[in-house]
């Protein structure tokens, strides 16, 4: 991509000597970071097959031409390329007791915890194994665990960073910073973790993959979220258990999908993926409002989630909207003793001052006459459209 | 001594079985205390209810730096899924106006964390002082010949001087970042005995933005003094500027939040124990209901737990530190409420928000999460010790944006927008890509004060109960037109700001009165002051009807200022605990946070019946 080169350029110049001196010394791994700062491709990839879980191939296809209305593709990507569906389909296939052997990550050991227990010869942690948290560890729960453990995400990405981004130990003058490099907690270790002190740039491992399992009260939450109030007795009490517009995804999206496909066959006597844009348009308009807008909640989140989660494709989504998504442990202040105010910020992305291209455009003809009737409306307290908008004109 | 900790669910000294002091939440007041008492040799119980995203913390390490956390740039766990918030499907909360109404469930009342280290966690950690009228502002409002029918101001039972010390503390035990003089600071703020321990934050682009419209008004933006790193301190790496920070927790600890200050400093003594995923259900008193004698908790597992300890620290937030002493009293008027004023005169800040959509992009993912802010619109004079004469009091206005795509669509893209838009031209991508809501967005946040009213009250609702059965707390609350009308004044003013900035376009977030306040900032409930007949707790946090229970979070302010309260909350955690164990001289513990070794011999006589 163009903007990666030009990223690279940019940083090169703003270097001084005694860096680049550094640089031409670190060679290769100096010289590859840049474009690294680059997400994504917006190149097309063929489509990946259907991911298994809880929502069947024909509900799935339904749910892929529902949010690709919402954010359809044209130009530029749209819902169905940033993997909206997988994102939906692995949040609805988690179950919250996945995590067998109560280590608190959902990983393969927990099928192996999980059969241990059928077998009778584990004795494993309280509640462990029984992943479809009905109270009992029986054989279904193997393959619940099994759905869980490779197809669904569940909830909550480990941390502290994902391996998108350097640590930039090559940019750093004077002296190193020791606490910049102090490897990663092991959740549950006492160990003292060694200090790793890198001799260049480096990428830290992806650990918004190593999902975290949840402790009992959010294993609730989720599954009333998930599988809905009826399923956890202790909330009898509680009316937003049944009345919020986040609980209970999957009979949602089961009935909403059938409904859709059922106002299809009505108006047009076809199912949902058979009509056209327009009587799409007019299906979604006859819907239960509610289920439209989990809808388009759960599309946007597909489109912008770190990708872990299941969708956000290849970064189209980020990319599509101008977002950077995680950016630690870079960041976008580099921390050097040798400048003043100890930070170097990045030229191509700068903290403090304004895109290297920004060009002050604004919106289009359409959003602006938008923006200008949302500022004077009741629903907003009016301001208004003021008359000379300028940019730049910060001085230091 | 066994730590650190293997046991799942606790962290620091499992071995201690016996406990000088149990506190209730590991939050700013309760991790400021456990730092005090633990540092003076108490042994100290945390329980917290909620999960520790901190594994480690209780390790020493060669470079004396706290191992990462498993915090992450990542906005569906955070913000989305809410990692870390209460969640409102197990633990509601109920809301209501006015006392004839029935308080109905409510998924935004008490919108704070429960998490090891409390909401400060994942908080932009903007910790300005309150200035010294803040600590005085009934006599201040009633010498000006203001006076305001419902409302009930009352004076600090101290002053801004005598905590200015621990504010000083507090400054250098959280590393806040700050100009302290001179262009740049804040000439609202009142006199300080230390310069910030660290150099003021680079500004953020939208910070700069909207502090040169102020400039151009005549006003003085000032450097947001924050508890965020801007060089190595205390073992904790830099501020890096990821720009997801609000609603964050810090991947790289550069934040300086209670869990890896006060806190951690707390489990490395060796005489502190915390267990989290401990939700306390009552406090258990004597006979007389003049003495804890104990505290019974619910565990991971769902089984209650029951601690003693010689006397019990509230630190759970103000409407659940609340809550706990009217469970705690389930046959009788509540625990502390001898007088009638447990959970009244509480107080949020009345947030005044101002947006402006600007042509240019202002990345607000970018940066730290508040770099700028200016004090004019608090109403008060130069030095914040007496009132401005021709100006309602107001609040401090912070320069913020929005960092987070998915929150700002879903936010501002509601179905009434979306609809709204489709009808003009425009589709919802449209919106998505060109981002007005998002990307050219800059915000101007004013923390109005409310005025405390004996109206405002938390008690328990009759019906709604939590995941544990346990009575759900009810938020009986309505602005007074003291905070309703200084918005109404500063609002044009504010728009002005926005228009010399450069924003193509200004507007208010609309106020919904049938709405529970958006702030997080909760204050009042345990009102402190020296009149038992008109307060629950004394001048040291410690309740007027029982001999051994104090108050340490924002649930003891006697009126709530127009600035972030978090560093107030600290000063107070750290004064009232230094009481209890130096109470002739509480200042002699604060050599303590500086690293000094001076520690106090746990010989010394305790203010607590024991």
């Amino acid at each position: 991509m163009p903007e990666a080169a030009n990223g690279a350029a940019r940083i090169a110049l703003a270097l001084n000597r005694r860096e680049l001196l550094r640089l031409m010394a670190a060679g290769a791994a100096a010289a590859v970071l840049p474009l690294r700062y680059a997400i994504g491709t917006a190149g097309s990839t063929p489509r990946p097959p259907l991911p298994h879980g809880f929502l069947s191939t024909d509900e799935l296809l339904m749910l892929d031409a529902a949010t690709a209305h919402i954010v359809p593709t044209d130009s530029q990507p749209g819902a169905r390329e940033c993997g909206v569906v997988d994102y939906i389909q692995s949040m609805l296939s988690f179950m919250p007791g996945s995590d067998a052997n109560c280590d608190r990550r959902v990983s393969a050991a927990d099928l192996t915890a999980t059969v241990l227990r059928l077998n009778g010869t584990s004795s494993a942690c309280a509640g462990g194994g029984d992943a479809d948290g009905n109270g009992s560890v029986d054989a279904a729960d193997l393959g619940t665990a099994e759905s869980a453990v490779f197809n669904a995400r569940p909830v909550f990405a480990g941390g502290p960073f994902s391996n998108r981004n350097p640590q930039p130990h090559f940019l750093t003058g004077g002296t190193a910073c020791q606490v910049c490099h102090v490897a990663p907690a092991q959740q549950g270790s006492a160990t003292v973790p060694a200090i790793v002190l890198p001799t260049r740039d480096y990428y830290p491992p992806d650990f918004f993959t190593e999902f975290l399992a949840l402790p009992r009260l959010q294993q609730l939450s989720w599954k009333i979220r998930i599988l809905g109030a009826a399923a956890v007795p202790e909330v009898a009490d509680n009316p937003l258990a049944t009345t919020l517009l986040e609980v209970d995804f999957r009979n949602k999206y089961r009935n909403g999908l059938a409904a859709l496909d059922a106002l299809g066959q009505q108006q047009f006597g076809q199912p949902f993926v058979r009509l056209t844009t327009q009587q799409q348009t007019s299906v979604l308009n006859k819907a239960d409002p509610d289920f439209v807008t989990l809808l388009t909640y759960h599309t946007v989140e597909g489109m912008l989630c770190a990708p872990e989660y299941g969708g956000n494709r290849n970064l189209l989504g980020w990319q599509l909207v101008g977002f950077d998504g995680d950016s630690q442990p870079l960041g976008y202040e580099i921390y050097d003793e040798t400048v003043p105010g100890n930070y170097r910020q990045r030229p191509d992305k700068p903290d403090s001052g304004p895109n290297p291209d920004e060009n002050c455009a604004g919106f289009s003809r359409g959003v602006n006459s938008f923006l200008t009737i949302i500022s004077r409306s009741a629903m907003v307290q009016p301001g208004g459209h003021f008359s000379t908008p300028y940019c730049f004109e910060v001085p230091e | 001594m066994s730590f650190p900790s293997n046991i799942p669910g606790m962290l620091g000294n499992t071995d201690l079985a016996r406990f000088d002091a149990c506190i209730i939440g590991s939050g700013a007041g309760g991790s400021a205390a456990a730092h005090v008492l633990a540092a003076a040799g108490q042994k100290v119980l945390v329980l917290e209810a909620g999960d520790n995203h901190f594994p480690g913390l209780d390790r020493t390490d060669p470079a004396g730096t706290p191992p990462w956390p498993l915090y992450t740039n990542d906005e569906i766990k955070m913000t989305i899924r809410r990692f870390d918030f209460q969640d409102p499907l197990v633990e509601p909360r109920t809301f209501r106006q006015t006392e004839t109404e029935v308080a109905q469930a409510n998924p935004d009342v008490n919108n704070l964390t429960r998490n090891v280290g409390g909401a400060a966690v994942i908080s932009s950690v903007s910790y300005p002082r309150f200035t010294a009228i803040d600590f005085r502002m009934a006599s201040a409002l009633h010498d000006a010949g203001r006076s305001y029918a419902g409302t009930s101001f009352a004076d600090w039972p101290l002053t801004y001087d005598e905590l200015e010390p621990f504010y000083a503390e507090t400054e250098i035990l959280s590393g806040i970042a700050g100009i302290a003089e001179g262009e740049g600071a804040d000439p609202f703020q009142s006199q300080r005995s230390i310069p910030f321990p660290l150099p003021p934050q680079p500004e953020m682009y939208v910070g700069r933005v909207l502090a040169n419209g102020a400039k151009l008004l005549g006003y003085h933006p000032f450097n947001y003094p924050s508890a965020v790193n801007t060089r190595p301190y205390d073992g904790r790496s830099p501020c890096v500027a990821c720009g997801l920070c609000t609603n964050y927790g810090c991947p790289r600890n550069a934040k300086g939040s209670p869990a890896v200050t006060t806190l951690r400093k707390a489990l490395l003594t060796g005489n502190c124990q915390l267990r989290y995923n401990a939700h306390v259900s009552r406090l258990l008193l004597d006979g007389a209901r003049q003495h804890v004698v104990g505290v019974e908790y619910i565990d991971n597992d769902g089984q209650p737990q029951t601690v003693t300890a010689d006397y019990v620290v509230l630190a759970a937030s103000a409407i659940e530190s609340v809550r706990l002493c009217f469970l705690s009293d389930p046959d009788g008027p509540g625990v502390g409420n001898s007088t009638g004023h447990l959970g009244r005169h509480m107080t949020f800040h009345l947030q005044t928000i101002a947006v402006g959509i600007f042509k240019q992009r202002l990345h607000g993912e970018r940066g730290r999460s508040i770099t700028n802010g200016m004090g004019e619109f608090r109403g008060i004079l130069e030095g914040g010790a007496a009132l401005r004469p021709d100006w309602p009091l107001g609040g401090v206005i912070e320069f913020g944006t929005s960092s987070e795509p998915i929150t700002a669509a879903r936010d501002s893209l509601q179905p009434e927008a979306i609809a709204f838009a489709q009808a003009v031209g425009v589709s919802f991508k449209q919106l998505l890509v060109e981002s007005p809501f998002h990307a050219h967005i800059g915000v101007m946040i004013m923390h109005g004060e409310d005025a405390p009213q004996p109206t405002n009250r938390v008690d328990l609702d009759p019906t709604v109960r939590d995941v544990f059965g346990l009575p759900a707390p009810r938020l009986t609350y309505q602005n007074h037109a003291f905070e309703l009308d200084a918005s109404t004044f500063y609002k044009p003013k504010m728009l002005a700001v926005l228009e010399a900035a450069g924003a193509a376009y200004g507007f208010f977030q609309p106020f919904d009165p049938s709405v529970p306040p958006a702030s997080r900032h909760i204050m009042g409930g345990l009102r402190m002051g020296d009149d038992p007949q008109a307060s629950v707790c004394d001048r040291w946090g410690k309740f007027h009807d029982v001999d051994n229970l104090y108050g340490v979070d924002g649930s003891v302010f006697p009126t709530g200022s127009g600035y972030n309260p978090t560093p107030t909350i600290i000063a107070m955690g750290l004064r009232i605990a230094a009481a209890i164990v130096s109470p002739a001289a509480p200042e002699r513990m604060l050599s303590a946070g500086r690293g000094q070794g001076a520690r106090l011999s746990t010989s010394l006589s305790r203010r607590h019946a024991v």
